[in-house]
């Protein structure tokens, strides 16, 4: 070993503790997550080849000859005990830390796994009407992802709504073109499927909603028209910081966006789209939401509940509106 | 590819700089090692700036159970368009300042 080389090899490590120091500076929670989910930054390539060699994929792709001929020494001699040492006690990660949830078994039904879902959810955030912390939110997304491979958060695109919890109640349908009836929502327009039995009584509103379909007559209603106020929800857009400055920005940005919305007591979750914008502050309510979306809640019978209202991240559109029923496990 | 920020590191380039240095490939190799470790949790940063820290975990989560899969990009993209520049130019940044340090020994 030279002496040029352990002089450059003790700038690098003084360099590395730089670098980390300034990462968890900067991130905090870093280190927290980091633990949880027993990630090793300066371990992740090895991790990665781990991965790749149960994934039974190529590991041909070394990143360069240098880090190939150095696996091959630490393979061979074990790494130097003082750079290992060094790099771990600069870790984002300290010891394993056992995930907070159990694995289940994928013989549940149904109705079991929404169960094990809704525990999950109440686990990180207790069900209430109190916005999520950040913490609740990641822990939420989790459970989120892992349940129904969906990314949802209660923050997209820098906009995060006044209240991600609270009372949804019923609303009435939405006019399709100039002239519908309330009658034309008690069957799927156009799959012919009983959709809202109830629709005389749920009633349609008079004037135009905040999202109108493009639809001019009956002939010209799609399904994606059909879809989208049949699992429609309203929300409090108007309350979101920086509405009043720049209201045409976030008009854009709710029209139709998609949602997730859970059902905390039942695990029961629907994947909606914002085509109002309400209920008025007044009332007391946070959201609305079709009766379909009601009854797929669970709310069909009260007409009124306790749901917990996320940004579904589908930037490519391949999410369908509709009660999400592909729970996992 | 083993992460899928790999090709943004160039540390090819790394190797050539230390080579003037350190003629031992071994000695090198090890250096780069010690560089890779520093150059993850400064990409790790940039990562972490962009995305919103609400998805965090998820990022942490699904880098976890496939550290090359070049999906990751969607999300990061979604929340910064040019993430590629960025980790490039941080990359580069890193291995500078560490390059620095030796030139001026």
């Amino acid at each position: 070993m030279t002496q040029q080389f352990r002089h450059i090899r003790r700038a690098a490590l003084s360099h590395h503790k730089t670098v980390v120091r300034s990462f968890h500076k900067s991130h905090r929670h870093a280190r927290r997550l980091m633990q949880r989910h027993q990630v090793v930054l300066h371990k992740v390539r090895d991790h990665s080849l781990r991965t790749a060699a149960v994934a039974s994929l190529s590991t041909g792709l070394l990143a360069t000859p240098a880090l190939l001929a150095h696996t091959a020494q630490v393979q061979a001699q074990g790494e130097q005990p003082d750079i290992q040492k060094t790099l771990d006690a600069n870790s984002s990660f300290a010891q394993p830390v056992v995930t907070d949830f159990p694995t289940f078994g994928t013989s549940l039904n149904t109705e079991s796994k929404r169960t094990v879902f809704a525990d999950r959810i109440n686990k990180v955030a207790p069900e209430g009407t109190s916005n999520l912390t950040t913490d609740q939110s990641a822990a939420v997304s989790q459970v989120i992802k892992e349940t129904f491979n969906i990314l949802a958060t209660d923050q997209l695109e820098g906009v995060k709504l006044k209240d991600s919890r609270g009372i949804m109640a019923g609303e009435q349908h939405l006019p399709l073109y100039p002239g519908d009836k309330v009658t034309n929502f008690y069957r799927n327009r156009i799959t012919g499927e009983i959709a809202d039995p109830t629709a005389s009584q749920t009633g349609m509103v008079p004037g135009k909603p905040s999202y109108m379909s493009g639809a001019r007559s009956a002939s010209e209603v799609t399904k994606q028209d059909v879809d989208r106020e049949q699992w429609y929800v309203a929300v409090q857009t108007f309350l979101v910081q920086g509405f009043q400055q720049n209201p045409n920005k976030f008009y854009n940005f709710f029209k139709f966006r998609k949602m997730l919305a859970i059902n905390q007591k039942t695990g029961q979750a629907i994947v909606v789209d914002i085509s109002d914008a309400g209920p008025s502050q007044f009332t007391g309510r946070i959201f609305g939401g079709n009766n379909p979306v009601l009854i797929g809640l669970g709310l069909g019978e009260v007409r009124t509940g306790n749901i917990l209202m996320l940004f579904v991240d589908d930037p490519n559109d391949t999410i369908p509106l509709g009660p999400l029923t592909g729970y996992n496990p | 590819m083993i992460i899928f920020y790999d090709h943004l590191l160039d540390l090819e380039t790394l190797d050539q700089e230390l080579s003037a240095y350190l003629p031992d490939a071994q000695e090198r190799a090890e250096i780069v090692s010690i560089m890779d470790a520093s150059l993850h949790h400064a990409v790790m940063d940039v990562i972490f700036t962009s995305l919103p820290t609400d998805a965090h975990e998820l990022f942490l989560m699904q880098f976890h159970a496939d550290p090359g899969a070049p999906e990751h990009f969607d999300l990061l993209r979604r929340y910064r368009p040019l993430i590629e520049d960025d980790i490039r130019s941080t990359a580069h940044t890193t291995k500078r300042q560490f390059l620095d340090t030796i030139h001026a020994d």
